[in-house]
């Protein structure tokens, strides 16, 4: 039974929201616009390269491969929050009620939408190759593509996961979206997409630590444009693993108490 | 993934061709699907024919599109039509706005249809936070707001508790059309509420106008003015049928009903007979057929045996 | 017909002003200061920290003169609420309408769709002024500072970018309706302001290609029209970019107002005021 909801919630979720030409556009106008914008921003600077710092050690980066890349992941962040807004869809057809009347399995239902984004992700991988197409002087140094591999599937699943618990808030509430759209320039701002890492103040390393989009941006960074290894990148990756599992846990457990919530306050039907 | 499915095209409405009288609350009947719902938003402009004209008041509904919204108004049963996050009264007084009501009779206007549907307690409550019951009575204030010509009434009681639901129709008749003297147009399925409220009905079925004329008028040119309504048990098909080569007998209609008698199965039979002086032969014929009559009813014709009759539909 | 078309204007402004309230309360208002802190933050770190002050930026001390690069910053931030303004509000609104019933009962009416389509902008835009103001406050405490202050020309610049914005929501506005779209349009129009208006970046120092795609946006101009009002920086005369943005506004509002007909048009022909 598990399994049949996922499987029937990501078809609809992707007959629903993927298959149409709109969405299409929209995975690959997102990344390239966006990474537009930040390399826009860094112009009047006169710089071609970023100094990323790691440990002990500073890659430096292209300045164009530094923007597109922040830009992707953030923009399938961004698509993970939106897809959030599948439940504020729901809320506003009126059709919530109905989901959550049935005995299907909530965690089920909302694994099946996240796992409907793997299609919105791998197109935007896409984007990358275009970006890559169109920005051909973009030099990107991989010395061991299964590290490569590893950060974007362990990026994938973390931010996946993490997607899962901010969904949860539209079932509890009708300002559920406003408050997930909100969480985008925090995200920004903390993940080290605008700049790197080491900038920001110290004091505001711990919560940029609590977002798998850093920890993405660090390995996904510095094993395609970096040349750095898995074993350089273990620590990023071994905590995305750890993220994707701890967030997986805490969407089980949101899901079922926001239900709970909303069904006391009767704000199943407000939209 | 992408292709187009090819379109299939619908004519929800054919050859439809009737008029309103000023004053007269004419309904609009048929099943789901019949093109009322389509015929009631062509003539509030809200759909354009494909082809044809339509008028209100002498207003083309296209070409005067502009004219004739100023002097209709509709309310939908089952839908929304309020914004949810406004109250009851910030609605009203938004569309009295929107309608252009002269501004010193607002404040009146509002009050007094909020009165009138017993809406004044909570008129400064968010309608969101309103029944189903109080929503729709809400929505027919807003449908009289700007005390238009002409209002459709598009299923109306749709959903709502049989009390509310009749004294809505009261209102309607009386105090709208009787009273106020506007021309009202009803859609529904409710035969009951028809024959209850309208001087003149029209039958759609499948977009088709099968049937115009004020319901007694209609009722007489049934084949037959009368109906047996039978409910008996071990009724086969050779009974039915032998029953229909009766002389009498016009037409029989098996419908739905759910009950036993003696642990055997219901059935329901409508009779359509020329004479009530039928009702003996009928009788002995299915006593004779060795079925059992748990009850039986005889009744001049009504709306419903109208429309099964036009429609060919329960 | 001008006084029903005022009282539209207004009632619509009101009821929607009303409705956001409710929606957002007060909550609202606190976050409404959240996405301009970080976006001023991050443009702080990027020059204090990543930068150091130390490379000299890319002719951008030739293009901005001596106003500083986070007043620059500043200015282009606050113009950007505007453009949500329009793409979100104005361009999202039939659809909205339709999403929760209530488009037939509004467009039933003999209302001006005109006068009530303004209605919505100027709720939007008097939504947008609390984040226009929050923006330059912030801005204070990042670096912000006024180097002179043109009156005529900072309302100038604000009214007719606002008005050209409304032109391109009504264009929005037809297109988010026709395809039955949520949010794609209206970010796709978002990001184009970001990129290509000179928010970030003098436009002057753009690729060719994006200056002519900056040249189409009443933003463009909008944005370079404040900056010389509150911070001197002139590298176009203020009154060829007033023309121009005259101009630009008159064609977005001419076919905003003839797509705004046309969709109604179309959505009676094929019965799609309740399908969204």
């Amino acid at each position: 039974m598990f399994t049949r909801v996922v499987f029937a919630e990501a078809v609809k979720s992707l007959k629903v929201y993927f298959f149409s030409s709109r969405t299409l556009f929209w995975a690959l106008a997102l990344p390239l616009g966006n990474g537009l914008y930040l390399y826009f921003l860094y112009l009047p600077f006169a710089t071609k390269s970023v100094d990323l710092q790691f440990g002990a050690t500073t890659y430096t980066i292209d300045l164009v491969g530094f923007t597109i890349i922040g830009q992707l992941l953030y923009s399938f962040f961004t698509m993970m929050l939106l897809a959030g807004a599948s439940f504020d869809a729901e809320r506003w057809q009126g059709t919530l009620e109905v989901l959550l009347l049935s005995p299907a399995s909530r965690v089920a239902i909302l694994l099946g939408g996240a796992l409907a984004n793997a299609v919105n992700y791998v197109w935007m991988l896409v984007a990358l190759v275009l970006s890559w197409v169109a920005f051909i002087h973009v030099s990107i140094f991989v010395t061991d593509p299964l590290a490569l591999c590893g950060s974007l599937l362990l990026s994938y699943l973390a931010m996946m996961a993490l997607g899962m618990c901010l969904e949860t808030v539209d079932v509890y509430s009708r300002r559920g979206s406003i408050f997930t759209a909100w969480l985008q320039e925090p995200v920004m701002f903390l993940s080290g997409q605008i700049f790197p890492l080491q900038s920001l103040p110290v004091s505001l390393l711990p919560l940029s630590y609590l977002l798998p989009l850093t920890f993405g941006l660090m390995a996904v960074r510095l094993t395609l444009l970096g040349g750095a290894s898995i074993y350089d990148v273990r620590m990023p990756l071994a905590t995305l693993a750890s993220m994707t599992l701890i967030f997986f846990i805490l969407a089980s457990l949101l899901v079922n108490y926001a239900e709970r919530r909303a069904k006391t306050k009767a704000t199943l039907t407000q939209f | 993934m992408f292709g187009r499915k090819s379109t299939t095209v619908i004519r929800a409405l054919d050859q439809v061709d009737f008029e309103i009288q000023d004053g007269e609350l004419f309904g609009l009947l048929g099943p789901n699907g019949a093109g009322k719902t389509t015929t009631v938003k062509i003539l509030c402009t809200l759909l354009e024919p494909t082809s044809g004209h339509a008028f209100v008041k002498g207003y083309d509904v296209i070409k005067d599109g502009g004219h004739v919204r100023k002097i209709v108004n509709m309310v939908a049963g089952g839908e929304r039509m309020l914004y949810y996050r406004l109250t009851g009264r910030e609605n009203l007084k938004y569309f009295a706005d929107l309608y252009d009501v002269p501004k010193k009779e607002v404040t009146t206007r509002v009050n007094n249809l909020l009165e009138l549907m017993g809406l004044s307690d909570r008129a400064d409550d968010e309608v969101e936070k309103y029944s189903k019951g109080m929503r729709q009575r809400l929505q027919v204030c807003r449908g009289l707001i700007n005390d238009p010509e002409v209002l459709f009434l598009d299923e109306p009681t749709l959903g709502l508790d049989v009390n509310i639901a009749k004294d809505l129709r009261n209102f309607i008749r009386e105090k709208v059309v009787r009273e106020q003297g506007k021309t009202v147009l009803l859609t529904t399925h409710y035969m009951y509420e028809a024959e209850e409220m309208c001087d003149r009905v029209g039958f759609l079925s499948k977009g088709k106008l099968v049937a115009v004329g004020k319901p007694e008028e209609l009722k007489r040119e049934l084949p037959s003015g009368f109906s047996i309504e039978l409910l008996v048990t071990r009724a086969t098909e050779e009974t039915i049928g032998s029953l229909r080569q009766l002389e009498p007998v016009k037409k029989v209609i098996v419908t739905d009903y759910e009950g036993e008698a003696e642990g055997e199965k219901i059935d329901r039979l409508i009779v359509n007979v020329n004479s009530d002086k039928a009702v003996p032969q009928v009788l002995s014929h299915m006593a004779n057929k060795h079925c059992r009559v748990v009850s039986f009813n005889l009744r001049g014709p009504t709306l419903e045996d109208l429309f099964m009759f036009y429609t060919g539909e329960k | 017909m001008a006084s029903h078309s005022i009282r539209v204007i207004a009632s619509t402004a009101k009821v929607n002003l009303i409705m956001t309230w409710r929606f957002f309360s007060w909550t609202g208002f606190a976050l409404r200061f959240f996405t301009p802190l970080m976006t001023l933050g991050a443009a702080w770190i990027l020059y204090n920290v990543v930068y150091a002050r130390q490379t000299l930026p890319l002719g951008f001390g030739a293009v901005i003169g001596s106003s500083g690069y986070l007043s620059f910053i500043t200015v282009g931030n606050a113009f950007y609420v505007f453009v949500f303004a329009a793409a979100f509000v104005v361009g999202r609104v039939m659809f909205w309408e339709r999403a929760t019933g209530t488009i037939e009962a509004t467009f039933m009416t003999p209302m001006s769709r005109l006068a009530y389509m303004s209605g919505i902008m100027l709720a939007a835009a008097t939504n947008s002024l609390i984040d226009f103001a929050a923006v330059f406050i912030l801005g204070l405490a990042f670096g912000f500072q006024i180097a002179l202050l043109n009156a005529p020309l900072f309302l100038s610049s604000l009214l007719l970018t606002a008005f050209g914005l409304f032109g391109i929501g009504l264009i929005t506005n037809a297109i988010t309706l026709t395809f039955r779209d949520r949010t794609t349009t209206a970010n796709s129009l978002m990001i184009l302001f970001m990129v290509f208006c000179g928010l970030v970046c003098p436009v002057e120092l753009m690729p060719p290609w994006a200056q002519l795609i900056s040249k189409a946006l009443p933003l463009t101009y909008g944005v370079r029209l404040m900056r010389a009002s509150l911070l001197g920086i002139v590298t176009v005369d203020p009154m060829h970019d007033i023309a121009t943005l005259l101009v630009l506004d008159a064609i977005y509002v001419v076919i905003g107002a003839i797509t705004l007909a046309q969709i109604e048009k179309n959505l009676r022909k094929k019965a799609l005021f309740s399908i969204f």
